[in-house]
């Protein structure tokens, strides 16, 4: 769905964006990681046109992005961290206006509207945007993000400026869109990120430093097994039969290997009746990870 | 880029409606109309009001004659400050856009960047043209009502060339927001141009180049000077006011947003 190949950016003499080549396919949540100044907007802006790159090529659906143009705006919705929009009007309005500058007819621009405000939860607002608060305000630029049924959905940081409750609304709201269209989604939460992305791409630096599917990540991330038991007797006995665990309580044992031990580790479980609470593969979180490969870029 | 524009367009018209600013300007343009024939009209009695107090300084009134023209000086006099207020309204319709990022939705979903630069440019255009013959007509009106028919030729030509200076001051207006951060820069940037261009009327044979020589039109209306020193400014302003159109919307394209 979208392509870029060796883009760059630089705004003076500091390089923004440093050759980074991604692909999003269809229909996937893609999460583009990276700390605040990464430039993780700066890549979408020139995604979007709002920004010329200085080489490389992008590609929306097969056709090449033009700076200052917008034709290939028409397959991408977007939603910008701080949406704006005019307080004059009320949200249908809004709305309507967003089907008009599309093309979409009155009767299709109502229906449309009227859909998408029930989607999220701003169908019953008659008041004008200027009494929005900022979880509204957000709700309405997915709305019209959505409003010409994009291939692909590009959100900056959508949920970093929200509180809890309007980050999770948020969350499930792009997560319900799986499958409709491919969600280009950045922040810097990565708690997010593994909530509802399929595939990742993070950035340090202007930099691309890793990306591919989550599952990927956490297989790449796993770094051994805990076994939890319900008595201490039975964790005391586990732990002569597969040497090698450390003991970190009267009742658990962590152990380094990878999954070829938790293997051994299932195959000793179901030899005797153990009495056992849990059996799970340690994974480092996309934190973790991200800090991990950070540093080792930085040295 | 059609419906882009005529979308662009509805929303600039609801943007003045329910901010007043319509209201406002309209407002300004009949005040002004009123004005011309009323000062004039006021002007012999207050005069006389004045006259004994002006006697005891040593100066004698005598009795003064007005008529239509009066009000057309006085119509010439207040249409300067008519385009100011219009300008002042106006000079953030770009900037406050691009600063408040407003544009950033709209130009994604496909809107055109010579359509913005368009939807503005008409409805400025057609709310100075709307405001300001209002304005010219209302005048007309009160003067035939109390002074009769007078030669009118000459006054319309002078109105026009005058109303084709706002037009160029829109298109200066359009020019100057594109790198303006905000109305205040905008502002200034078009009283520098006037004042560059009353410096440059002082050097010989260029003043009648200049499009605020059309600032002058008043001279027309009560009988100095010939219409061809004026067809030079508004040929001057023609072109100058195209370019400045087309500059505003090479540099919107190119502009970051």
């Amino acid at each position: 769905m979208l392509e870029l190949s060796h883009v760059s950016k630089r705004f003076g003499a500091r390089t923004v964006v440093d050759d980074v080549s991604l692909f999003v396919p269809d229909d996937t949540i893609f999460g583009f990681v990276g700390e605040n100044g990464a430039g993780k907007t700066t890549t979408m802006k020139m995604v979007l046109g709002l920004l010329r790159a200085d080489s490389g090529e992008i590609r929306v659906d097969g056709t090449p992005v033009c700076f200052g143009k917008s034709h290939t705006n028409r397959l991408v919705g977007y939603l910008p961290d701080v949406p704006e929009f005019y307080g004059f009007l009320t949200p249908e309005e809004y709305l309507l206006l967003c089907g008009e500058i599309s093309g979409v007819s009155n009767k299709e621009g109502k229906r449309r509207a009227e859909e998408l405000l029930e989607l999220v939860g701003l169908s019953q607002t008659k008041q004008r945007i200027h009494g929005f608060s900022r979880g509204m305000k957000q709700r309405l630029g997915i709305a019209q993000a959505l409003f010409g049924n994009p291939r692909l959905l590009i959100c900056d940081e959508p949920t970093s400026a929200l509180d809890p409750a309007g980050r999770r609304e948020i969350l499930e709201l792009l997560h319900s869109l799986k499958g409709r269209t491919a969600v280009l989604f950045s922040t810097h939460i990565l708690s997010d990120v593994e909530r509802i992305c399929d595939e990742c791409a993070m950035l340090h630096a202007g930099r691309l430093i890793k990306q591919g599917p989550l599952s990927e990540f956490r297989e790449s991330g796993a770094k051994g097994f805990v076994v939890e038991f319900l008595g201490a007797e039975d964790a005391g006995e586990f732990a002569e039969l597969l040497p090698g665990g450390i003991r970190r309580d009267a009742l658990t044992l962590e152990y380094t290997q990878g999954r070829e031990g938790m293997q051994k580790a299932v195959e000793l479980l179901a030899g005797k009746p153990f009495a056992l609470r849990r059996i799970e593969q340690k994974e480092r979180t996309l934190e973790e990870m991200f800090f991990g490969l950070v540093e080792a870029e930085e040295k | 880029m059609k419906s882009g524009f005529l979308a662009f367009t509805k929303k600039e018209w609801r943007e003045l409606w329910r901010g007043g600013k319509l209201f406002i300007l309209l407002a300004i343009f009949v005040l002004f109309g009123i004005m011309n024939p009323a000062i004039a009209k006021l002007t012999p009695w207050l005069m006389e009001q004045m006259a004994d107090e002006l006697a005891g300084s040593g100066l004698t009134v005598s009795a003064m004659s007005v008529d239509a023209s009066t009000s057309w000086a006085q119509f010439f006099k207040n249409a300067p400050m008519a385009v100011l207020l219009f300008l002042v309204l106006f000079a953030g319709c770009l900037t406050n856009e691009c600063r408040r990022r407003t544009l950033i939705p709209l130009l994604t979903r496909g809107l055109s960047r010579h359509s913005v630069i368009a939807a503005k440019a008409v409805v400025m255009a057609a709310v100075w043209t709307v405001g300001y013959w209002l304005c010219f007509a209302i005048t007309l009106g009160y003067n035939m009502y109390f002074w009769g028919d007078g030669e009118m030729a000459r006054t319309a030509l002078a109105a026009t060339f005058f109303y084709l200076f706002g037009l160029w001051m829109i298109a200066m207006l359009l020019a100057f927001s594109v790198p303006a951060k905000s109305g205040t820069s905008v502002l200034a940037w078009l009283v520098l141009l006037v004042a560059v261009c009353y410096i440059a009327g002082m050097l010989p044979g260029v003043a009648q180049w200049l499009p605020t020589g059309l600032l002058s039109a008043g001279a027309l209306a009560a009988g100095q000077g010939k219409a061809d020193e004026f067809v030079r400014a508004a040929v001057a302003a023609g072109i100058t006011g195209i370019a400045g159109y087309g500059a505003a919307v090479a540099g919107f394209l190119r502009k970051r947003i």
